[in-house]
C-alpha cells in the first residue's frame, strides 16, 4: 500500500498531540459562523472549498476499505469477539473470554453474516490472555494477515471491531474509529500493551485492532473504567501482534502455554534514568548465572529491543513464552556483550483443571482502577455459589486464601482444588465485605 | 477551542498520502485542518433545521436519571430537528418522555410551546408540533437511502449553548441495527445531542440521533441513529398523530439449556405452562434443532430465528427427542414486555 510507504517519512508526534487529535475529531464545540442567516453561511460553505471535502473523502474511502477487508473474518465468540487470522479456520481471541471452557472443547462461534462454526479450543494463553481457536470448516474462510505492531505509532488511526454490548446481530461487527494513544505500556497484567482511544466496551474482548491497511496490530483485551461502571473511557488495552507472533506456534501445538521469565536475577532502573535496567544479584545455579549474567551488569536490548527500564525488561521478557532464546545486551565496564538466555517456565502451574465447580460467570473485560477483586456477572441457579449467597454483582476478592484480581486467576485457583473442597469466597457488596462459604461441586 | 492544537500537530501525513491522484500534502496539520474544515461544513448544512427541546417534568426518580443530567446546568435543553416548516420537530421520545410541557427553543432564542403529537416506540422518537412557529423554517426532508458504509464519516449536530450549534463526529460503526431501524455510531452521544440531526460528510441527513437502550452506556461509543429512509416511511402516519407502539415479540415459554453439536441445538430446560410450547408438548430434554427453515446452533440463532415471526404465527419446530426427530407445529406466543 502507497501509504504505508510515505508513512515511514512522516514527522512523529507525542502522546499529547496525539491525544488532541483525537479530541479534534471527537467531543467540539463550535461556534460556527452559522450563526449569522441565510447569505453568510453560504459564503462559508463555498469558502470552505471542495479541498477540504475531498481529503474528507479520501479518508473515509480508506477507513471503509480497511473495514471491507477486515469485517469478514470477524466472529462472535461466547459474548466477545474473536477475528479468523488463516484461511484453515486459526483464530484469536482473548484467554477471559473462553475461560469457562477447558482445551479440547468444541462450541458454535459465529462468523460475520450469522454463519454459525464450531470452533475448538485448541490453545490458550492466561497470562498474554490470548486463546487460540480452530473453526471447523471444509472451505477456506474470510481471514486477517497479521501486520507488525512495532511499527505503529502513536498518534496512528486505528480500527477496533467486536461486539459491545451484545449488540451484534448477523453476528455484523461493530466498527470503532480511534488512535494508538501509548505504546509498550506495562500495565494491568499486560507486558507491553498498546493503549487506544478507539471506544472499547464489554464484548469487545477477544476482537481485533486493526491499521488502516486491515492488518491486525493487536487483540484487545481490557478497559480502563471508572466507579464501577463497565463502559469506554476512551483508555482501552489491546495485545500486540508482535506478542501473539511469539506464541502461535507454541499456542498451535495445543495446551495451557506459559511465559518464559529470566530466572535468577533481579533488576533495578539504571541511573540516569533511561539508561536500561540493573541488575543487582544473580543467584547461583540460575538460568541467568549459565547465561553469563553478572550482578552490575546494564541490560540496554533484548533481540534488539531497547529497554530503558526495568519495566520495560520485565514488559519485554513477558511477551515471550517459556522456553524461547533471547539474545541480551549488557553494557559490562566499558564494553558489550550479547548473552543467549533461555527463558524457562515458572515453576508450579496446573495444567489442566481438577474439574471443580463454582457456578458463575465473571467480568473479565476491565482493569478497574481501584476497584478490588473479580466482578460476578452471573450465578449459576443450583450451583454452589448460588448456595453460598453469591450475587450478580458482588466482587470477589479472594478465594481459598489467594487474591484474585482478574476472571484467568481465579479460574486459575479453582481448577487447582478438587471437587468437595470447601472454600471461603472473600466478597465486596455494596462497600462492604463479605465472607462466603461454598463447596466446590463437580464440572 | 480546538484549531491552534490541530494547527500544530505533527501527525502522519501519510495517512494523507494514500489519496490517489492528489499531491502529496506537505504538512500533517494541513491535513487535519482540512478534515476540521469539512466537517464544519457538513455540519454547517445541518445546523439551521436543529432546535433545543426543554422540558417541564414531575420528579422523575434519581434511579432513572442519567449520571450526565446531574452534571448539567438546570434546564439544559436536549436537541430536535425540523422537518416541516410549519413547526413539526422530530426528537428523541426519551427527550419527551413523561414531560408536563415541552417547549421548542430556537437558534434564534425564540421558546415556541410545543405538543407531542405521536410516538414511534421502536425507533425511539416523538413528534412534536410547536405552536405559534413563524412561518418556514428551515427544515429537513428525509429520504428513503441507501445506508452508508460502514466506516464513513458521521457528524451530529445537536443544539449547544446559546442555541449554537454543537458538533461531534465520529464513524458509522454499523448499519441495519435492530432489524434494519438504526445506524450504530462511535461519535459522542449524551443528553443534550440526543434528538439531534446526524448527517454524513457531505452534509446530507442520516436520521436522528435516539436512545435506544439502557444497557448501553450513555457516551460508551456506542450511539444509535434512526435511520433516514425509515424515518421518511414512519413521518407520514406520526404527522397524522398515529403512534406506533413496540410490536409484540413472539416467545415459545421454554427455559433454554445447553447448546449440542451434532445435532446441533438447544436443549429445553423447562417449558412454561400455558405457553405456545407447552400447547405443542414440548418436553423438557428435547433438543431444539430447527424453527422453521433455520437451524438452530446456539442460544441466540434461536432468537434470532424467533424475530422472523410475529405472536400468533404457526411454526414448525423440529426437535431431537430420546435420539429421534419429530415435527411439532407451534402457534407462538407473545413477549412479555421487556427492556432491550
Amino acid at each position: 500500500m502507497s501509504w504505508q510507504r510515505r508513512r515511514a517519512s512522516a514527522g512523529q508526534g507525542s502522546a499529547r498531540q496525539a491525544a488532541a487529535v483525537r479530541r479534534a475529531a471527537a467531543v467540539v464545540a463550535l461556534a460556527l459562523a452559522a450563526l449569522l442567516p441565510g447569505r453568510a453561511v453560504a459564503d462559508e460553505v463555498q469558502e470552505a472549498a471542495d479541498g477540504a471535502l475531498e481529503l474528507a473523502r479520501r479518508l473515509q474511502a480508506e477507513v471503509q476499505a480497511a473495514v471491507a477487508r477486515a469485517a469478514p473474518a470477524f466472529i462472535t465468540v461466547s459474548g466477545g469477539s474473536g477475528v479468523v487470522i488463516s484461511p484453515e479456520g486459526w483464530a484469536l481471541t482473548n484467554h477471559h473470554v473462553v475461560a469457562g471452557h477447558r482445551i479440547g472443547d468444541r462450541w458454535w462461534v459465529r462468523l460475520r453474516g450469522d454463519r454459525p462454526y464450531i470452533a475448538q479450543l485448541v490453545g490458550t494463553d492466561p497470562q498474554g490472555d490470548i486463546a487460540l481457536l480452530k473453526l471447523e470448516s471444509e472451505q477456506p474462510l474470510p481471514w486477517v494477515p497479521l501486520g507488525d505492531s512495532d511499527a505503529l505509532r502513536v498518534g496512528e488511526l486505528v480500527l477496533a471491531l467486536g461486539n459491545p454490548f451484545g449488540l451484534a446481530e448477523d453476528a455484523e461487527p461493530t466498527v470503532t474509529l480511534g488512535v494508538v494513544s501509548a505504546l509498550h505500556l506495562n500495565r494491568g497484567g499486560y507486558s507491553d500493551a498498546i493503549q487506544t482511544d478507539a471506544p472499547l466496551n464489554p464484548g469487545n474482548s477477544g476482537g481485533p485492532l486493526l491499521n488502516l491497511a486491515g492488518e491486525l496490530v493487536g487483540i484487545n483485551g481490557r478497559i480502563a473504567v471508572r466507579f464501577g461502571n463497565r463502559m469506554n473511557t476512551g483508555v482501552g488495552y489491546a495485545i500486540p501482534s508482535k506478542q501473539i507472533g511469539r506464541f502461535l506456534p507454541v499456542l498451535r501445538q495445543g495446551g495451557v502455554v506459559r511465559h518464559g521469565r529470566l530466572q535468577g536475577v533481579r533488576v533495578r532502573t539504571a541511573e540516569p534514568r533511561g539508561s536500561g535496567a540493573e541488575v543487582t544479584s544473580v543467584a547461583r545455579d540460575s538460568d541467568a548465572a549459565r547465561a553469563g549474567l553478572q550482578a552490575g551488569d546494564r541490560i540496554v536490548a533484548v533481540d534488539g529491543t531497547p529497554v530503558p527500564s526495568a519495566t520495560r525488561l520485565l514488559g519485554v521478557l513477558g511477551t515471550y513464552p517459556a522456553g524461547a532464546t533471547v539474545t541480551v545486551e549488557v553494557v559490562r565496564g566499558s564494553g558489550t556483550t550479547a548473552l543467549q538466555v533461555e527463558l524457562s517456565a515458572p515453576v508450579q502451574q496446573p495444567v489442566q483443571g481438577s474439574g471443580a465447580w463454582l457456578g458463575v460467570r465473571l467480568g473479565g473485560a476491565s482493569e478497574d482502577t481501584g476497584q478490588p477483586g473479580v466482578e460476578v456477572t452471573e450465578v449459576v441457579p443450583g450451583s454452589p455459589a448460588a448456595a453460598a449467597g453469591l450475587r450478580p454483582g458482588d466482587r470477589i476478592v479472594s478465594l481459598h486464601g489467594t487474591a484474585v484480581q482478574s476472571a484467568p486467576e481465579l479460574v486459575t485457583v479453582i481448577r487447582g482444588l478438587e471437587p468437595g473442597t470447601r472454600i471461603e469466597i472473600e466478597v465486596e457488596r455494596g462497600g462492604a465485605r463479605l465472607t462466603l462459604a461454598a463447596t466446590l461441586g463437580r464440572r | 477551542m480546538l484549531t491552534p492544537p490541530l494547527r500544530r500537530l505533527g501527525v502522519c501525513a501519510a495517512v494523507l498520502a494514500l489519496a490517489a491522484g492528489l499531491p502529496p500534502v506537505a504538512s500533517a496539520a494541513e491535513v487535519l485542518a482540512a478534515l476540521e474544515r469539512a466537517f464544519r461544513q457538513a455540519a454547517a448544512r445541518a445546523a439551521p433545521a436543529v432546535v433545543g427541546i426543554e422540558v417541564e417534568r414531575d420528579a422523575v426518580p434519581a434511579a432513572r436519571r442519567e449520571v450526565a443530567e446531574f452534571l448539567l446546568p438546570p434546564g439544559t435543553p436536549a436537541s430536535g430537528v425540523v422537518v416541516a416548516p410549519e413547526g413539526l420537530v422530530l426528537t428523541s421520545a426519551r427527550n419527551v418522555a413523561g414531560a408536563r410541557e415541552v417547549r421548542v427553543v430556537l437558534p434564534a432564542g425564540g421558546r415556541l410551546l410545543g405538543e407531542v403529537l405521536a410516538t414511534d416506540a421502536e425507533l425511539d422518537l416523538a413528534l412534536v408540533r410547536a405552536l405559534d412557529a413563524p412561518a418556514d423554517l428551515p427544515a429537513v426532508a428525509f429520504r428513503p437511502a441507501v445506508p452508508p458504509p460502514v466506516g464513513s464519516w458521521l457528524v451530529v449536530v445537536g443544539f449547544g449553548p446559546e442555541g449554537r450549534p454543537s458538533v461531534n463526529t465520529g464513524i458509522v460503526s454499523a448499519i441495519g441495527r435492530f432489524d434494519g431501524l438504526m445506524l450504530q455510531t462511535d461519535a459522542a452521544i449524551n443528553h443534550t445531542n440526543r434528538g439531534g440531526l446526524a448527517v454524513d460528510i457531505e452534509g446530507r441527513p442520516l436520521g436522528v440521533v435516539v436512545h435506544r437502550s439502557d444497557r448501553v452506556g450513555v457516551n460508551s461509543g456506542v450511539g444509535f441513529v434512526a435511520a433516514a429512509g425509515r424515518i421518511a416511511e414512519r413521518l407520514p402516519a406520526l404527522s397524522r398523530g398515529e403512534s406506533i407502539a413496540p410490536r409484540p415479540r413472539p416467545f415459545l415459554g421454554i427455559r433454554l439449556g445447553e447448546e449440542r453439536l451434532d445435532p446441533s441445538g438447544i436443549v429445553v430446560a423447562g417449558v412454561l405452562p400455558g405457553s405456545a410450547a407447552a400447547a405443542a408438548e414440548l418436553l423438557a430434554g428435547d433438543l431444539i434443532h430447527r424453527i422453521g427453515e433455520v437451524t438452530i446452533t446456539d442460544a441466540r440463532s434461536l432468537s434470532r430465528a424467533l424475530r422472523r415471526y410475529a405472536p400468533g404465527d404457526r411454526v414448525v419446530v423440529v426437535v431431537v427427542r430420546d435420539g429421534v426427530p419429530r415435527e411439532l407445529e407451534l402457534v407462538l406466543g407473545a413477549r412479555p414486555e421487556a427492556d432491550e
